[in-house]
């Protein structure tokens, strides 16, 4: 009896100190990562229901097929008749676009004749084509929107032509007058875009406005304001470039998009991508971004020719907010410590370090809520976009694509952390960048590729504002950042309590992903510890196995709780971030590599799923059991086939 | 009054610098590639041409007894109506002599065409029809502006580059072949032409083009038309010619290209050896 009475007592205890960490645990936290949390309103948002606009198209059947098989650069509009919002029109039809240009699944522009819907003429429909998820775009507008930031309408559009289905398209709302005018902006208002064919609208000294800029509103050929603003941002001074900004800026939007080319992994942005409007009645400026399908891990290959150099299965989620070229108000801004600390306290809140903001948008890129947001939309779009006409990807092909994007939402927020918030201090000041800033302030426009043959003494000069005389340096610079890389593996640690949900260990010190624990069993308390020897062969691996036929990467997992035994799904990751920088070695196909495992006794292989977008390997159902070092390679041989599978749900 | 005065006499000049000598004139100038619907494009360029030889009824070259100096003003405008179609036209003012028989200056015959995709799904493969229309000028004289005479030209063209993307390509070859034919005595010609053009940079803004152009009579290779003198036909209206060029191109920007063109008459039969240099410019723009 007194027995039982104990042992009700000591229930009731556990229950008691147990019962706020688990229940925190479930309603919270499904990534256990301890340090992102996210609202709940930030949870429903990223789950609502997402809008389809049926589209329907009539027209020549002939045209129909030519309009998406034709010479990618051919301008030619065809005669067409559609539906949308229950009202007809009749008018054009032509593809547009740049580089997805080259793609079969071409974006269209509907252009209507004689009347408008919503007071717009054109109706673009944009292909996602270079998005084997289709959802990049859709969440960084998505993203913006709910930042605050005057950008354009955006939707999801099922596009059928005489009654095919074509794919589904992302509307985007015409940047023009109608566009100024629905968002309260008079006539005076002027809006700018940099003329994306030259790739000098970034506001350098030897970026001609006129040249490099487009006109779209009032008088198209006075381009007076935006030369006006060209010579200010090269005055204003970088100590005061906070109080420049609020002058003559109407809003955050500078920072806002900073913000959001940080988050996204934007650099396709600083002197094509983005539109200058100019308030007429206020006579303030405004940044409206644009274009955002290389984002969210695509990686631009910039050693290997177009098309491969944009359109590839590399992927990345490590680069620091000075990604993308110079462009001066980016580097001020940066350089700024005001403007700085906006951009950095905007970043914690929308990664969940911080609730310094509306609750709609608190943790609105934290793990948690980013996984939720990709398996939501891939719900939605994965029935339709097998039987896209144009586009259209195998079933597996398509969980590949959305799952690397929910490896990046998942992994970003801790690059970002432990790279802006944490030990390693990033700073505009060690970039390659702020050589070209240097420049810059003397009056001189150099490129990357100008800086080896530039002036010495410009050079000189540069390296003492960068590393001033008696100051200690406060952060690595790219090379020195490689050189630490490879000096020692990437180490991390990762502790859960009370939880089924997952793990990411990760090395706090450069913010990559060591490994992904989806536990499959409750657990009370879970500390494992990972390490990985980066960009080296194998030192161990199995007989007759090739290091160079393996991954250039080993693994190392294992847990410090002594009475530890579970079953998880553990995930790895591996560096193809382009064709000059990667882990691939002698690999060829990386469908074709499967996991080994030594855990004491001999090596074993693993039946691995494969996502080569996102360079991850994936072993299911594995039992971690404490006081057991797990070692992991990754390797390619005549058996692979059996053992080596696309990532699945 | 001055200005006036400048005016013209700046015209006049221009008028007797230009023009396009009448073998050229006759010829429609085959292109394997369709604007878009509401591009345009011209082309202007100045050609100076010269010989002291020519290649006789038995193909052997010998003097012609003078020297030929001919320069011309070509013009030529393309319009894309329609994915499917583009309209075209080409004239040029000429100037021409040749030791005997009056110098002559004026309008030669104007073409006009059109041009359509022999495959709807790429560009870089057309077919083209023209009509050839003589301007009124004397068709008697030694030096004169053209054969006189309307004409029919049809023709077909190749490329291996088939988008805009390949613009930038490091190289293509382009091809193309087509008959002229004439309301009246001149004979029948078939035109072939090879090109290859070579890209100087990796955005293709700076190109070399090799051309070769066979052209041959379909009828019994005797002259036609007035003689110079000692059996030289100025511009016979039968004849053959293999000519070769080589031109380097430059694009200044997105509308405006720039070519210097030299090439040589090297085999032949009724036709003037005659060398050329040709300075274009190139123009496009969109509705």
């Amino acid at each position: 009896m007194l027995k039982n009475k104990f042992i009700h007592l000591a229930i009731g205890i556990c229950t008691l100190v147990a019962l706020p960490v688990a229940a925190m645990s479930a309603t919270e936290l499904a990534f256990e990562e301890g340090h992102f949390r996210y609202s709940q309103e930030a949870l429903a948002n990223a789950q609502k229901e997402i809008n389809i606009v049926e589209i329907n198209v009539s027209m020549n059947r002939r045209d129909a097929s030519i309009l998406f098989l034709k010479d990618p650069n051919d301008k030619s509009t065809f005669a067409a008749s559609f539906s949308l919002d229950e009202q007809e029109f009749n008018g054009r039809i032509k593809s547009f676009g740049s580089s997805t240009r080259a793609l079969k699944k071409k974006s269209v522009i509907l252009k209507i004749k004689g009347a408008k819907w919503k007071g717009y003429q054109n109706i673009a429909l944009k292909s996602m084509s270079s998005d084997g998820s289709l959802m990049r775009e859709y969440m960084a507008w998505e993203l913006m929107r709910d930042m605050g930031m005057m950008v354009p309408e955006t939707f999801y559009v099922r596009l059928n032509i005489n009654g095919t289905f074509i794919g589904y398209f992302l509307y985007i709302e015409w940047l023009g007058k109608n566009f100024l005018d629905t968002r309260g902006y008079d006539a005076a208002s002027e809006m700018y875009q940099p003329d994306d064919a030259v790739y000098c609208g970034d506001f350098r000294h030897g970026s001609d406005i006129e040249r490099c800029w487009n006109k779209y509103t009032q008088d198209g050929k006075d381009y007076s304001s935006l030369k006006a603003l060209s010579k200010q941002i090269m005055a204003a001074p970088v100590e005061s470039f906070d109080k420049f900004v609020a002058d003559k800026f109407e809003d955050d939007s500078l920072v806002n998009w900073i913000a959001t080319n940080t988050l996204t992994s934007d650099g396709d942005t600083y002197n094509k991508n983005y539109f200058m409007v100019k308030s007429g009645a206020t006579k303030k400026w405004k940044v409206i971004p644009w274009d955002y399908d290389l984002t969210f891990g695509q990686s631009f290959d910039m050693f290997v020719p177009f098309p491969g150099s944009i359109f590839n299965e590399r992927f990345q989620y490590y680069y620091t907010p000075d990604l993308g070229v110079f462009n001066p108000m980016k580097a001020k801004a940066l350089l700024n410590e005001n403007l700085k600390a906006k951009l950095y306290s905007r970043l914690k809140h929308l990664i969940g370090k911080e609730k310094n903001g509306s609750e709609k948008t608190f943790g609105w890129f934290s793990p948690t809520v980013m996984s939720a947001r990709v398996e939501h939309l891939a719900k939605a779009l994965e029935g339709g976009q097998v039987r896209q006409k144009y586009g259209k990807r195998s079933a597996t092909s398509f969980i590949e694509q959305y799952d690397a994007v929910e490896h990046y939402g998942i992994a970003r927020p801790f690059y970002i952390e432990a790279n802006m918030f944490s030990t390693f201090e990033w700073n505009y000041r060690n970039t390659p960048q702020m050589k070209e800033y240097v420049a810059y302030t003397k009056g001189v426009d150099l490129t990357p590729e100008e800086i080896a043959k530039a002036d010495t003494a410009l050079l000189s000069e540069a390296h003492d504002v960068i590393n001033p005389i008696g100051e200690s340096k406060k952060g690595l610079d790219e090379h020195e950042f490689m050189a630490k890389l490879l000096e020692k593996p990437f180490t991390g640690r990762g502790v859960s309590g009370y939880s089924n949900k997952s793990l990411i260990v990760y090395d706090p010190g450069f913010g990559y992903v060591l490994a992904r624990l989806d536990f499959k069993e409750q657990f009370r308390i879970a500390d494992f510890q990972a390490e990985a020897e980066a960009f080296k062969p194998p030192m161990y691996v199995y007989n007759e196995g090739n290091p160079e036929q393996c991954i250039q990467r080993s693994w190392v997992l294992f847990s410090r709780i002594p009475s530890l035994n579970i079953k998880a799904d553990v995930t790895l990751e591996y560096f193809d971030e382009h064709s000059q920088k990667n882990e691939l070695g002698g690999v060829k196909d990386e469908h074709k590599v499967n996991l080994w495992v030594h855990s004491g006794d001999a090596w074993k292989p693993l039946l691995t799923e494969v996502n080569q977008k996102s360079n991850t390997l994936t072993v299911n159902d594995f039992r971690l059991q404490a006081g057991r070092i797990y070692r992991f390679i990754a390797c390619s041989s005549a058996e692979s086939a059996l053992w080596s599978r696309p990532v699945s749900r | 009054m001055k200005i006036k005065n400048v005016l013209t006499h700046t015209i006049t000049s221009l008028m007797i610098a230009s023009g396009l000598s009448v073998v050229t004139a006759g010829s429609a100038q085959a292109s394997a590639y369709m604007l878009s619907e509401g591009q345009n494009m011209y082309t202007t360029g100045i050609t100076y041409s010269t010989a002291t030889d020519w290649f006789n009824q038995n193909r052997n070259r010998v003097p012609q007894g003078c020297t030929s100096k001919d320069s011309s003003w070509g013009h030529s405008y393309t319009y894309g109506y329609s994915y499917y179609y583009n309209f075209f036209a080409n004239a040029s003012l000429a100037n021409q002599s040749c030791g005997v028989g009056a110098k002559t200056a004026g309008l030669g015959d104007v073409q006009v065409g059109i041009r359509g995709r022999l495959d709807l799904e790429r560009n870089g493969r057309t077919w083209e029809v023209a009509l050839n229309i003589p301007t009124g000028y004397d068709n008697q004289k030694i030096n004169r502006l053209g054969y006189g005479k309307f004409g029919l030209w049809a023709g077909v063209a190749w490329s291996t580059q088939n988008t805009g993307w390949e613009e930038k390509m490091p190289s293509y070859w382009e091809a193309g072949t087509g008959i002229s034919y004439w309301f009246g005595p001149p004979a029948s010609q078939s035109k072939t032409y090879v090109k290859w053009s070579w890209s100087l940079d990796d955005n293709g803004d700076n190109r070399i083009v090799l051309k070769g152009v066979l052209k041959l009579s379909l009828r019994d290779g005797k002259p036609e038309f007035p003689v110079a003198f000692a059996g030289f036909p100025r511009y016979s209206g039968d004849y053959d010619a293999g000519i070769i060029s080589a031109k380097y191109s430059r694009r200044l920007s997105q509308q405006w290209t720039a070519a210097i063109t030299i090439g040589e008459t090297v085999w032949g039969r009724n036709i003037s050896a005659s060398r050329y240099g040709t300075l274009s410019v190139t123009y496009r723009w969109d509705d």
